[in-house]
């Protein structure tokens, strides 16, 4: 695979999984890759940003219409509310709920993919140096520009999960503010070259 | 870009205009609209303008309008349009502004759309993009904040356009790698 196709590729893959092939060249191109992965870590912050600039609007339109936050069909104000839906529709909102709760354990236990690894900090978080992480079970927690680290998945022994994060942001405390982002989500530092 | 005129959306061949009445309630489109029109303006004041304009110039046009299942793509379709060119006089009253400042010997806003991004740092990011992305060409513009931002299906952001899907997949691809050329230098 050459640069072409590896950046064509790495932009499908922000539409929907590639087939095993496709996503095992580019995996390997990118290892090897220089430019390819200096494209790929300065894509990244970008991608976060159009997240953030997302959740902004949310938040605007949120402040502007009140009353639109939450879908009036979700609004079950009451047990009459509830009871006065048929049967059928209960019965599918229970079913919902429960396949809901499901496939929650079933992505909680899943071992992590790079596609998961991004994760919220405070805005002014930083990392002087390279940061790790050991069983960071790293989501997308929340939502502001200018407010992410990006966290690449490092291949360990199975469940146990390394991150290397590259700040987005220039720099100030690195240890402390990268530590409390994570600290939510369940991750650990450990030595750098551990 | 989109034409001036609004789009006859759908396939119906009904040729009487549609009943504005058997039409969905507009005031549960208005946030959407609202947000849309924001995420191109970035001004909630601009937001207002956009849609109430919108709404006015479909009410003025409904009879172009096809197919009534086509209502809200339709809107959208005419938000976005509007949004689009009060940035344009936005920019335009912008240029005059700063070239006013320029005859009095008056200092020169710093950051504003068509200008380089300067270093950035913090909360600044978030205003570095959305200059960035207010220096793509409009049809780039659009392609991404409806696929990032709106977060619709390529089909369904090409029935707005009114181009097709894979002209739109690359309208988008080629708006991430522009913003990447904008941006890397200072993130």
């Amino acid at each position: 695979m050459d640069c072409r196709a590896a950046r064509n590729a790495w932009h499908d893959r922000l539409d929907g999984p590639l087939d095993a092939e496709r996503a095992a060249r580019l995996e390997r191109h990118l290892r090897n890759c220089a430019d390819c992965q200096r494209f790929a870590a300065e894509m990244q912050p970008i991608l976060a940003g159009l997240d953030g600039l997302r959740a902004e609007s949310d938040s605007a339109m949120a402040e502007r219409f009140p009353r639109s936050a939450v879908p009036k069909r979700l609004r079950l104000a009451s047990g009459r509310a509830w009871r006065s839906y048929g049967r059928a529709t209960r019965f599918a909102v229970a079913a919902a709920v429960l396949l809901a709760v499901a496939m929650g354990f079933y992505y909680a236990r899943r071992p992590l993919k790079p596609d998961d690894a991004r994760v919220a900090a405070p805005a002014d978080v930083r990392a002087a140096a390279p940061l790790r992480f050991e069983r960071a079970r790293v989501r997308l927690v929340g939502s502001s520009a200018a407010e992410f680290l990006v966290v690449s998945e490092e291949s360990r022994a199975p469940r146990v999960h390394i991150f290397h994060l590259h700040a987005v942001l220039p720099v100030t405390d690195a240890g402390a503010a990268a530590t409390s982002a994570l600290a939510a989500v369940g991750a650990r530092p450990v030595e750098a070259g551990s | 870009m989109l034409d001036e005129s609004p789009p006859a959306v759908g396939s119906s061949s009904a040729a009487a205009p549609a009943d504005w009445r058997g039409l969905p309630d507009v005031g549960e489109l208005r946030p959407q609209l609202w947000r849309l029109a924001y995420r191109f303006c970035w001004n909630g004041a601009d937001a207002d303008d956009a849609v109430q304009d919108a709404l006015l110039r479909a009410a003025e046009r409904r009879s172009q309008l096809l197919d009534p299942g086509c209502w809200a793509s339709w809107l959208k379709s005419i938000v976005v349009r509007r949004s689009l060119e009060l940035r344009r006089e936005a920019a335009r009253r912008r240029g005059r502004e700063q070239s006013g400042c320029a005859a009095a010997g008056g200092a020169r806003p710093e950051s504003q759309a068509g200008e380089g991004v300067a270093a950035v740092a913090g909360a600044e990011l978030s205003s570095a993009l959305k200059a960035a992305i207010g220096r793509l060409p409009e049809r780039q513009q659009t392609a991404i904040v409806l696929r990032h931002l709106e977060g619709m299906e390529y089909d369904q952001i090409a029935e707005l356009m009114e181009i097709n899907a894979a002209t739109v997949r690359a309208q988008v691809r080629d708006a991430r790698e522009a913003l990447r050329r904008m941006l890397s230098p200072v993130i």
